[in-house]
């Protein structure tokens, strides 16, 4: 049997009200909703409060879900960016998205990114080095409108293909291409822009 | 400048197109007039380039591991919504989804099973907040509250069971009580009435006495007056006399006006 299908199996049983099939469920999507989350809201205590509606919404919804339309994963993702938008217009006022010295999603009590790569110190080892960039790019990803984004993140983090990302956002795939070619490059520049900054 | 023509593609082509040259769909004669476009176009090819390091940079990225017990938390937060109510609403929606035939989706919306489901579902999600801690804690407060106040005004349960709550005893008892409010009230205004009378009856009676009273008191403070206004005079009748001898005394060519003067002072 199919991925697609046990999932769909999984759905009827939860709706008949299965416990254990939610859970199943649960246990199969958490991951996923928690990383989208991370990326587009940036903090893990916030993705992790975001990933819990996320599911909450689901269960109490999920009379509604109709599986000739779209796949449960392309219902779920849809869920989930409305949930996320709905929390980016919230919490637009308490933002700081001026600079990129703003702190970093991984490690929140860490120095400023700039103040690290200023370090004229010994040079990192390897893995530090990758989680620098990581934090960096996480950073970056954070200053991209909510619209690049999300394009982004559900093609190049999550490998969704452009017809479900297209059904996920409910705009044409012209759109999600062109998003997730602005959102790619606008990401670019920022990093260069930055690295430019510190060197 | 973007949007225009070069080599056979227009530039929002090349922008469609771009994600699936990054990804390496593009084959044949697609392939070639992107290429040759990107080398034609600045704009676009500056896009391309800095959508492929953008991509690389993505790739940097890794998938993080969500808390360890998230799936639990979720599982738990979402276990109090799964009451039998939930789950009704839910199975009647199943079973009344669009794609089935219309008797059978009508047969089971309307069947016993459902609709006892519902009625089960709505009087839990009515009364099952009444069983929580919180609410019994308040009902056995307010149960007190009253029994209290029941006990201090004198009123028993049992007076209660001998009311007579027909119609007919309602209305003689709601006739009863308006005419008992008029009644209080005409006494309350007439009661207002006589005292405010007597007040003006004292009020009269009490400027009458206090005139003659009045008089005199002016009388006697222009009295009090007097002997300060006789001294006054006296002084002015004396400094008269003064003057007139400082005028005698400086017709003596012996003596200074001003001796003369200091004499008559001390001799008074």
């Amino acid at each position: 049997m199919e991925d697609a299908q046990v999932v769909e199996l999984l759905v009827r049983r939860c709706i008949a009200g299965d416990a254990a099939a939610w859970e199943e469920i649960v246990q199969r999507f958490n991951r996923r909703i928690y990383n989208i989350c991370y990326r587009f809201a940036g903090s893990p205590t916030d993705a992790e409060d975001l990933t819990q509606d996320v599911f909450i919404k689901v269960y109490r919804t999920m009379a509604s879900y109709d599986g000739e339309r779209a796949s449960f994963n392309t219902w779920i993702t849809t869920v989930t960016r409305n949930l996320l938008v709905d929390h980016f217009r919230k919490t637009k006022n308490d933002r700081i998205t001026d600079s990129i010295d703003a702190a970093p999603g991984e490690s929140e009590d860490a120095l400023p990114l700039s103040d690290r790569l200023e370090d004229t110190g010994p040079a990192p080892d390897a893995h530090l080095e990758r989680r620098e960039t990581r934090e960096l790019v996480q950073a970056a990803l954070q200053k991209l409108s909510p619209e690049l984004r999300e394009a982004v993140i559900l093609r190049d983090l999550q490998d969704m293909d452009y017809k479900e990302i297209a059904q996920a956002l409910r705009v044409p795939e012209g759109t999600v291409k062109s998003r997730i070619n602005r959102g790619r490059a606008e990401l670019a520049r920022l990093l260069q822009r930055t690295y430019r900054q510190v060197m | 400048m973007y949007g225009e023509s070069k080599s056979g593609m227009q530039c929002a082509e090349f922008d469609l197109l771009m994600t699936d040259a990054i990804d390496g769909l593009l084959t044949g004669d697609q392939l070639s007039r992107f290429e040759q476009h990107k080398t034609a176009c600045p704009t676009c090819s500056a896009m391309f380039a800095e959508a492929e390091a953008g991509l690389h940079w993505l790739g940097q990225l890794e998938e993080v591991d969500p808390p360890v017990n998230l799936a639990r938390n979720i599982v738990l937060a979402t276990s109090g919504l799964a009451n039998e109510g939930a789950r009704a609403s839910l199975r009647s929606v199943v079973n009344t989804t669009p794609g089935r035939p219309l008797w059978d989706r009508m047969r089971d919306a309307f069947s016993p099973r459902t609709i006892w489901d519902h009625v089960r579902g709505t009087a839990r999600a009515i009364f099952s907040p009444m069983a929580t801690p919180r609410f019994a804690m308040s009902a056995g407060m307010a149960f007190f509250s009253l029994s209290m106040v029941f006990t201090v005004s004198g009123v028993k349960i049992s007076d209660l069971r001998n009311l007579d709550l027909t119609p007919r005893n309602l209305t003689r008892t709601y006739y009863a009580t308006e005419a008992r409010a008029v009644k209080y009230y005409e006494n309350i205004r007439l009661v207002y009435e006589i005292e405010s009378r007597v007040r003006e009856l004292r009020r009269a009676a009490s400027t009458s006495s206090v005139e003659p009273e009045q008089e005199n008191k002016q009388k006697n403070k222009q009295d009090q007056k007097s002997p300060k206004e006789n001294e006054q005079r006296q002084y002015q009748n004396f400094s008269r006399q003064d003057s007139a001898s400082v005028v005698i005394a400086t017709f003596d060519p012996g003596e200074s006006v001003i001796g003369e003067s200091a004499r008559q002072r001390r001799k008074l």
